[in-house]
């Protein structure tokens, strides 16, 4: 062929060109989304100069975020139920946080009719953006914002088979509707932090309700005779110059793995710590993503877990039944605790459940989406054997002879120098046969799991269940 | 009006665009006029209704002037070079203006101080562009001489190696009266002399192939990684990496060997890993490149920004003044395309791409129906110069490649990228003059021929073929014409056994020269 040689290059040429081409109209049409909803686009506002922001619902259908006009007809982000959802519908006055941030772009963009948004843009008029359809139940919002009472702390009420958030609460919180008036003195309170979302960037030690971890990695490690340990609880154990006790000098006496858990006996979980594979303990807890990117769109902090083989005794000891330098969040145990309850699939905590435009039209529906399998049916079973035991004959039992059965984990997180003062945390979720809703709680300084946390989760299964 | 404006320009830009392109289901030039002069018009409603929204957007009394101003400056390109030049190409002169016309509607939104700059500079290139394709047959006088642009050209780069400044770390520049030159976009062309005329410099190539020696391989080799070097030294890897391109393209078009390529390939792939190791700013870009968003506030800001702006522009853009284009740096110049993607919107940073890409093609177009190898090579580094260019731009702002620090050419910002373009635009276009002359008149600038002869020609191809025949015919044009190839295949043989005498001739003088200047010394 005449001219090969620079029919060759123009081949090369228009490989690369097509390739970019492709790559582009790919980036626009498809990746653009998760790009510019960074919260580093400050282009955002560009897009609010030309649209209204749209509306953020409840399931219920009652609005939880919309624009509307002041007095002064000046026109201002309305939240009709105050403080109720401030952190997880967050606020978009002030930069932008919670669902607010995590959909910024949906409400900005407008799918309204095309000739009514030419009819709009010609007379420049702003269009209306989308609407956004949450999974959020403000009835089970208001049961959830009563039971922390005036402790500080979180709780996540979670979807078991699907994931979807129905209720997420922090305190201290704050008024979103009068955020940007206060926003000095909000920003500025560094004794409380109010405008930290405690369920989701909060990092507490995980206290007792590690054992689900230690536990998990003892039944890998022993799979076929983890049921034939016994121990004898005298109330303390020591490994060199370290002693670890039980909860407020509580002796368990002659027990089986089954009571230990149950009874969260921590001289027993130290014995069985001991005896675990820590390199491979690490490994599970990273499979369990501690230190990693959790499914959530919603901002939160990661956890944190530092256990190697060149951790001393001590550090060994108290990581096992939850203190040392291990730091999670409410957030991250509640998505634990559902993946235990749906038989070892983690699934994405979403709140997002459907996307409209501002007349209603359907547009879009986030469907539930499979995350990661964080560990085996059998696995996932026999952990909710042992939780059921928790909320039957151990330290969950205040939730036993109720209408509907629940299995879960209590702890107990000393914090601080101060003895004996600790944070209250309870893990669980509601008919393990077919699981329903999991519950997570944490309440600051609360001492002890049964004695705050156990006592709140009853309130919401209880709310959930209808049962006065 | 202004609400819309940015849906009407997205609809022009896209209309002209098809035209590039659709302007070859014609054969025949004179049928493709109409298409050429809706282009036209589409680019003046683009400019003008671009300049409308920034005046009604931003008050700025100086939108209606500069608009008029640019304004004659395009018509005069178009109109003055269709007069002096009836047979360039429409297509590559209305790309031109168009390309033009996108950059001076943003840049007068981005900036009026450098609107202004830009308006002026690209006055003085249509000037050139007016004047080069005159000079095009004396190319020769390059030709013989190649080893000075080679030499002069670097001599330039080492040059400014000691005076340049180094900007943004890794290019040199040169600031005369208030313009800022880059001088590797010269000598890129001084490069792409130097490479055509050693490539089929006679004396050292295969008599019976025409493809060059070893030994003149072997020297090109030597002297682009002079090039490479000494860019690589001034940690210009952008151009360095354009002028290794241009060398291996070029080389392969003079071989023909396919392993010229794939050589070049790995080459790169080495260089570019030596790169990454000896360099930390090629670290820090690569690093940008695969995560911006890990290190927004640093290295990863600019392309983080490109695509903010592009995403939050999505197809139909923000409309202008309707972004934050500003606060991508460097975005009238290696960002241009981010800023235009993000206000003009997606499809029209398409359109640039096809636009772009429709140039590419025109040029490499050209230097295949060139007979003569040096032009002919010549047009294959220009179009691979070109195309490889826009690649790097447009690949580093979308985060297909990464960030090389190019001008996107017409489009950007910048004295020498414009200057630069105009002249090797205007170069491509007096090759097609002179290849057109060549394959349809016979007649040939700076060989013998006479007016007889051309007019004979002439008759034969009137004769030959009615215009509006060839209508009809359709697609069966070209069996139908079958009569008129053989004759130009018949003149072209004349004609080159004519050149091989005229270069014989030529080559004995020039060796004699040497030989003289040889006992001398």
């Amino acid at each position: 062929m005449k001219n090969r040689e620079l029919w060759m290059i123009v081949y090369i040429f228009l490989a690369i060109f097509l390739a970019m081409t492709g790559y582009f109209v790919y980036n626009v049409q498809f990746a653009t989304k998760a790009v510019i909803n960074d919260s580093h686009n400050m282009r955002k506002k560009d897009l609010a100069k030309q649209v209204i922001r749209g509306t953020i619902y409840a399931s219920d259908g009652s609005v939880l975020a919309q624009e509307a006009l002041d007095h002064d007809g000046n026109e201002v982000r309305n939240y009709p139920y105050g403080r109720l959802f401030s952190h997880v519908v967050g606020f978009s006055t002030m930069g932008s946080t919670g669902i607010e941030n995590a959909a910024d772009v949906d409400l900005l963009t407008s799918n309204a009719p095309v000739s009514e948004k030419l009819q709009k843009e010609m007379s420049g008029i702003r269009n209306t953006g989308d609407s956004i359809y949450t999974s959020l139940r403000p009835d089970l919002q208001q049961v959830c914002y009563a039971a922390l009472g005036d402790y500080r702390g979180a709780i996540v009420v979670m979807e078991a088979k699907t994931g979807r958030i129905l209720a997420m609460v922090s305190k201290p919180d704050f008024d979103p509707n009068t955020v940007s008036e206060n926003w000095a003195e909000i920003s500025g309170d560094e004794e409380n932090s109010p405008l930290v979302n405690r369920a989701a960037q909060g990092l507490y030690p995980p206290g007792s309700t590690f054992k689900i971890v230690t536990l998990h990695e003892y039944m890998r490690e022993h799979p076929n005779d983890y049921e034939s340990y016994v121990y004898d609880c005298s109330g303390r154990i020591t490994e060199g110059d370290s002693t670890i006790e039980c909860y407020h000098g509580s002796v368990h006496g002659h027990e089986d793995l089954l009571a230990s858990f149950a009874e969260s006996c921590n001289t027993s979980f130290t014995n069985i710590g001991l005896s675990l594979d820590i390199p491979k303990l690490s490994d599970t807890a990273d499979r369990l993503l501690f230190g990693r990117v959790l499914p959530s769109d919603l901002s939160y902090s990661r956890s944190r877990f530092s256990l190697s083989s060149v951790s001393d005794t001590k550090t060994v000891m108290q990581t096992v039944i939850g203190q040392g330098e291990t730091l999670i969040t409410p957030l991250h145990l509640a998505l634990i605790t559902q993946a235990i309850a749906n038989k070892g699939t983690m699934m994405r905590a979403q709140e997002i459940v459907k996307k409209t435009n501002y007349q209603g039209l359907f547009l879009k529906e986030y469907k539930p989406e499979i995350y990661k399998k964080i560990m085996t049916v059998q696995e996932a079973e026999a952990m909710v054997k042992y939780m059921k035991q928790v909320c039957i004959t151990g330290t969950g039992k205040k939730l036993s002879g109720l209408p509907y059965q629940v299995a879960g984990k209590t702890g107990s997180a000393e914090f601080g120098t101060v003895k004996g003062a600790s944070h209250s945390w309870f893990t669980g979720f509601s008919n393990p046969d077919d699981p329903d809703i999991v519950v997570t709680v944490i309440m600051e300084n609360g001492g002890s799991g049964s004695e705050n946390a156990v006592p709140a989760a009853k309130k919401i299964f209880d709310a959930f269940y209808g049962v006065n | 009006m202004a609400g819309l404006s940015k849906y009407f320009i997205a609809v022009f830009v896209i209309f002209y665009t098809f035209h590039c392109f659709a302007v070859f289901s014609y054969k025949n030039e004179e049928d493709r006029k109409v298409f050429y002069v809706f282009q036209n018009i589409l680019m003046v409603m683009t400019h003008v209704l671009g300049f409308y929204v920034l005046y009604v957007r931003s008050g700025d009394t100086d939108m209606p002037v500069l608009c008029i101003l640019e304004e004659i400056v395009l018509f005069a390109m178009i109109v003055l070079f269709k007069y002096f030049y009836p047979r360039a190409s429409r297509l590559i002169t209305n790309n031109i203006c168009m390309l033009l016309a996108i950059s001076f509607v943003m840049l007068a939104r981005l900036s009026t101080a450098r609107a202004w700059k830009q308006f002026v500079i690209a006055a003085f290139g249509v000037v050139l562009a007016l004047i080069i394709p005159f000079f095009i047959s004396r190319i020769r006088l390059i030709r013989d001489h190649y080893w000075i642009a080679g030499a002069a050209g670097l001599a330039i780069l080492l040059f400014m190696m000691t005076i340049g400044t180094v900007t943004k770390g890794s290019r040199i520049t040169l600031t005369i009266a208030g313009v800022t030159f880059l001088p590797s976009e010269f000598v890129r062309l001084l490069f792409i002399f130097f490479l055509a005329g050693m490539f089929t410099d006679k004396e050292y190539s295969d008599p019976e192939t025409g493809r060059p020696s070893m030994q003149v391989i072997i020297s090109g080799a030597v002297m682009a990684g002079a090039y490479v070097g000494v860019l690589a030294l001034c940690k210009d890897l952008g151009s360095a990496l354009m002028f290794f391109i241009i060398f291996i393209f070029m080389l392969y078009a003079a071989t023909r060997a396919p392993v010229v390529i794939i050589g070049g390939f790995c080459g790169m792939t080495a260089a570019s890993f030596l790169g990454y190791r000896l360099f930390a700013h090629v670290r820090n870009r690569v690093r940008a490149w695969r995560d911006p968003f890990s290190d927004i506030e640093g290295a990863g800001y600019q392309v983080a920004q490109s695509l903010f702006a592009i995403g939050t522009g999505s197809w139909f853009g923000l409309g202008l003044m309707g972004g934050s284009p500003k606060s991508i740096p460097e975005v009238a110049k290696d960002f241009i395309f981010a800023a235009i993607s993000e206000e003009m919107g997606g499809l029209v940073a398409l359109c640039i791409i096809l636009i772009s890409l429709s140039n590419f093609l025109m040029f490499m177009n050209i230097s295949m129906s060139i007979n003569q190898a040096y032009l002919r090579l010549m047009a294959v580094g220009l179009a691979v110069n070109y195309g490889f260019q826009v690649i790097l731009t447009i690949g580093g702002v979308t985060k297909f490649i990464p960030l090389t620090g190019i001008t996107l050419p017409l489009v950007s910002y910048g004295g020498s990228s414009v200057i630069v373009t105009f002249i090797y635009f205007s170069i491509i276009q007096g090759l097609y003059v002179l290849s057109r002359n060549e394959t349809e008149s016979g007649i040939y600038p700076g060989e013998e021929h006479t007016e007889e002869e051309a007019g004979k020609h002439k008759a034969e191809y009137r004769d030959g073929e009615d215009p509006e025949d060839r209508h009809r015919k359709g697609r069966s044009y070209r069996d139908g014409r079958s009569g008129r190839d053989l004759h130009v295949h018949e003149k072209n043989k004349r004609r080159f056994d004519n050149e091989e005498a005229y270069y014989r001739k030529r080559r004995s003088d020039y060796g004699q020269g040497r030989q003289k200047r040889r006992r001398i010394q």
